[in-house]
């Protein structure tokens, strides 16, 4: 998915595989989200969900996936909305 | 639906001028009102004695009385016969307009029906998270609902979702969310606000078995 590059979104390996990756978002050491794609799922420009884990509106997520926001315009909007 | 409640025979002599067969009075009708749209019943029409200048009818009522036909001046029974056929043009367009509403509403509903149909979405209580070595404080409830042709189930509070191609899959899969979030979370240091919101409500649901 774009948005894993776009936002240099780190896959977490737990203790086993599972249907869902689950990536973190940081910024600096700091973990500020993180999201889950579907293993296999044929899905490239994100699933429903993803916007709200990012703590995004569904505009913004596509955005980011589309190239128009940055990964600083991303972190930054969080920082406006007290997420960070 | 109301019935046309009258039929009109008429004969006689129009004010005009002698007239024996009940074609003349019709004609008298339509020259004075045009053409009426319910039913004159000229058949059968027969002389009968009038006085100059005199048109007489025969008026029927029909259901619920037996059918009769009884003498009457067509004058009479004409603006009867009118009167009764204005209430009875008025009662269909009520009818109508009754039946077009009800018809509106009918579609609307069935239109909010299919939607509510098509949402599918349903509260699932997830009670444990076998066979991960967790278990749940108290059952959380997950929200399913379509999307596209998949499932995603989410937990709000924590704000964590999952995708699956049945609503089956999308409870487990979050499940699976749940357990790694969890996991995620207690294995970072440093968490951003959400990060360390949503820890702390994982925190009042999931623990670690045994």
């Amino acid at each position: 998915m774009q948005i894993v590059a776009k936002l240099k979104a780190v896959q977490w390996t737990g203790r086993k595989q599972r249907a869902h990756d689950l990536y973190g978002v940081y910024e600096g050491d700091v973990l500020i989200t993180s999201f889950g794609v579907r293993r296999g799922s044929s899905k490239d420009a994100g699933h429903d969900h993803i916007p709200k884990d990012l703590l995004i509106s569904p505009k913004d997520a596509r955005d980011l996936a589309q190239c128009p926001m940055s990964r600083d315009e991303y972190i930054k909007k969080l920082k406006q909305k007290g997420k960070i | 639906m109301p019935g046309n409640p009258k039929s009109v025979r008429f004969y006689g002599d129009p004010p005009g001028g002698p007239a024996t067969r009940g074609e003349s009075a019709w004609n008298l009708v339509r020259t004075s009102i045009g053409e009426p749209e319910f039913s004159w019943d000229l058949s059968g029409v027969t002389p009968f004695p009038t006085q100059p200048g005199v048109l007489f009818c025969e008026s029927r009522s029909r259901a619920p009385r037996p059918q009769h036909w009884e003498k009457v001046k067509w004058s009479e029974a004409f603006s009867e016969a009118l009167f009764e056929h204005t209430k009875y043009i008025h009662e269909m367009v009520e009818l109508r307009w009754q039946t077009t509403l009800l018809d509106k509403t009918l579609i609307d509903l069935r239109k909010r029906v299919e939607r509510l149909e098509a949402v599918r979405t349903v509260l699932v209580p997830i009670q444990s998270l076998d066979p991960e070595p967790f278990e749940l404080t108290k059952p959380i409830l997950a929200l399913v609902e379509p999307s596209d042709d998949e499932f995603i189930a989410s937990f709000s509070d924590a704000n964590i979702a999952a995708t699956g191609e049945t609503q089956g899959d999308a409870i487990a899969n979050l499940k699976d969310m749940l357990v790694a979030t969890f996991e995620l979370l207690e294995s970072e240091k440093k968490l951003g606000a959400e990060m360390r919101r949503k820890q702390s409500v994982l925190a009042a649901f999931v623990r670690q078995a045994g």
